[in-house]
């Protein structure tokens, strides 16, 4: 099963995202977090902190993957009754996109090196998904000002929007939280076998 | 006419193309990114769909520093008026929301966006049909 979760910064998704992991977790499924975000930075460091704190606190036995690239290197390691809360999609598309910009190669230029980005993590989720039980994947929303003038943002804005739709038309439930209250937005009914395109 | 919005890269076009079985390629099909806004006798086809509403409101902002609202009206209203002249035609606007971001530094870009916003309004207040996109999601909102 797939869980789209997305909202905007401070919104409340990852705390919403861990209640969803813990909700399927309480059926007997293992807990893993994979981290996305490079540890640099005191800020960072902080927030990584408070969120592992409280998944210690909530009781329930995660394990956590610090996996800022390459996803698909976890495709093996984890079965089929396990959960996984992937956060956030956001830095792993980052990470991926400006891989190299401190030796100031600037990948991100190139059309083929964009679609190489999308495709490799578009594989790794759908491969991640088929090997656990369930994948929730936490996003951000980027999209709401100004089209950018610098390619860098532009490109990654574009990334960023095909992932959302194809990962939406691929899930089985989707939620944007604002202020902390989840909407669904995409629902699944178990009896009827199919999605659908909740009214808002 | 049908408006059409949503934030960048949400699938807007993607969308109308699937719900009109439309094409980017078809004769009708104006993306206002590259060409210019065509006028309304410019329209052969039965459907016409102004991809990028949010690119006319940039030029107009750019040539006029003032009266851009109604010089956007102005065009909405000729091309209102094509629509109706014959059944069977139909208009699809597709324009996207740059409104909710933080306020632009630049004195155009602020214009740009303030403009857009009103326009926008122009454009639900004539339409038939508002859809807003989210990730391929439709919402109906009119």
């Amino acid at each position: 099963m797939l869980i789209f979760i997305t909202g905007g910064v401070r919104s409340g998704k990852s705390s919403f995202a861990e209640m969803v992991a813990v909700y399927h977790g309480n059926k007997g499924y293992r807990l893993h977090y994979v981290a996305t975000c490079d540890q640099s930075g005191e800020e960072m460091a902080e927030r990584i902190n408070r969120h592992r704190e409280d998944r210690e606190k909530s009781g329930y036995a995660w394990k956590t993957w610090e996996q800022p690239r390459n996803i698909h290197d976890l495709c093996t390691v984890f079965k089929q009754e396990e959960v996984i809360l992937l956060d956030c999609l956001t830095n792993l598309v980052s990470n991926e996109l400006f891989d190299g910009w401190q030796e100031n190669r600037k990948q991100w230029e190139g059309i083929a090196f964009r679609e190489l980005v999308f495709q490799k993590i578009m594989d790794a989720i759908i491969e991640l998904e088929k090997q656990c039980g369930v994948l929730i994947i936490v996003s951000n929303e980027v999209f709401q000002g100004l089209l950018p003038d610098d390619s860098g943002t532009f490109y990654f804005m574009q990334i960023m929007g095909h992932l959302h739709q194809h990962i939406v038309r691929q899930a089985h439930w989707v939620y944007q939280v604002e202020f902390g209250m989840p909407i669904l937005r995409k629902g699944y009914d178990a009896d009827e076998n199919q999605c659908t395109a909740c009214t808002v | 006419m049908h408006f059409v919005t949503g934030g960048a890269f949400h699938g807007k076009a993607k969308w109308v193309m699937e719900t009109y079985s439309a094409s980017r390629k078809m004769e009708g099909w104006f993306n206002l990114y590259d060409a210019v806004c065509p006028e309304a006798d410019e329209f052969k086809t039965s459907l016409v769909v102004l991809e990028g509403m949010e690119q006319l409101v940039k030029k107009v902002v750019q040539a006029n520093k003032k009266g851009t609202r109604e010089v956007l009206k102005k065009k909405l209203h000729a091309w209102l008026e094509w629509e109706s002249a014959l059944p069977g035609r139909r208009l699809v606007l597709v324009g996207t929301d740059i409104g909710k971001g933080i306020v632009p530094m630049e004195e155009e870009n602020r214009r740009w966006r303030d403009v857009s916003g009103w326009f926008f309004q122009d454009c639900a207040m004539a339409a038939e049909k508002v859809h807003v996109v989210w990730y391929g999601l439709e919402q109906t909102i009119k």
